[in-house]
């Protein structure tokens, strides 16, 4: 596959996966282009992959993992930092003036890293759970169990909230 | 499975939508990869100059390997009359051949080490003039 033919099929959904993931718009916009950089130099490898969308996401997924490693060590600079623990900022969503949105991103900031990489591969990326699981690098019944965590973790939040 | 996802959740968070890509950030990811692409190519100049560095370096290493290899086999043919890579067995006398048996049983068991030395398949100048410096020895005794 071509980059051209990469961005055109897979590139928003990535753009909207790294900036739920990372928490910010423009880490995500230079962590895709460190991924797109990335594929451009995989062009032997396309004739064994299997599924292009669950390759795609994997070695997205690893490109977060290096920059999370590469963000370790350094001095957080504002809110919306970039990391495992990041906030996720509420302009990643599409109308971030909304009480949803805040509530939601909030919600989604308090989850842990594993549990809210599913919540947003199968909520907002559309994935299966097999798909979720090879992108991960875990099982099936791992990557399902993680996102039952994720709801019931996010169904208690949602109960405080209304109470409030 | 499906029983124990709650869908009151799923349709809440599905109440939004991330945003949507920047506008023209098709463009930039294309063009960050061609100018990525050049810079690591191997026909910068640097790169090239590093490649043509290897190469030439393999060559010597290789010729330089030959030519030592050829001045060994030289000295070795010199010093013991045939190349080195002659077949030992079917030049040292084996016992029962007629040649050690007259010698003495200590002697012989003292030439073990000798006939250990020369099954190596090749042997290097050095182990060749250290055998027959021995082998000059046994023979003045």
């Amino acid at each position: 596959m071509t980059p051209e033919e990469i961005y055109d099929r897979y590139g928003e959904k990535m753009y909207q996966y790294l900036a739920l993931r990372l928490g910010s718009p423009q880490d995500a916009e230079d962590i895709l282009q460190e991924t797109f950089c990335r594929l451009a130099r995989y062009s032997l490898r396309w004739r064994f992959v299997r599924n292009p969308r669950a390759f795609i996401f994997r070695v997205l997924r690893n490109e977060v993992c290096r920059h999370f490693r590469r963000m370790i060590n350094k001095p957080k600079t504002g809110r919306y930092d970039s990391g495992p623990d990041a906030v996720i900022a509420p302009t990643v969503f599409d109308r971030p003036d909304e009480r949803t949105v805040r509530l939601v991103s909030r919600a989604l900031s308090l989850l842990p890293d594993n549990q809210r990489e599913v919540v947003i591969l199968k909520i907002y990326q559309g994935l299966s759970f097999s798909e979720i699981a090879a992108i991960c690098g875990s099982s099936v019944n791992t990557a399902a169990s993680r996102y039952r965590y994720a709801l019931a973790k996010l169904r208690r939040h949602f109960e405080v909230e209304a109470k409030k | 499975m499906k029983e124990l996802i709650d869908p009151e959740i799923e349709s809440t968070l599905k109440t939004v939508t991330p945003a949507p890509a920047p506008i023209g950030l098709r463009e930039r990811i294309l063009k960050g990869i061609s100018t990525g692409r050049r810079t690591k190519s191997l026909t910068t100049p640097l790169m090239r100059f590093a490649l043509i560095g290897c190469l030439a370096f393999l060559a010597a290493v290789i010729v330089t390997d030959a030519l030592i290899g050829k001045i060994q086999m030289d000295r070795i043919q010199t010093l013991v009359g045939y190349p080195a890579l002659h077949n030992d067995s079917a030049v040292l006398p084996l016992p029962g051949e007629g040649l050690f048996d007259s010698w003495p049983e200590r002697l012989w068991i003292d030439r073990m080490p000798l006939l250990a030395y020369g099954k190596a398949p090749r042997r290097t100048w050095h182990d060749i003039r250290d055998i027959k410096a021995l082998w000059e020895e046994y023979d003045g005794n």
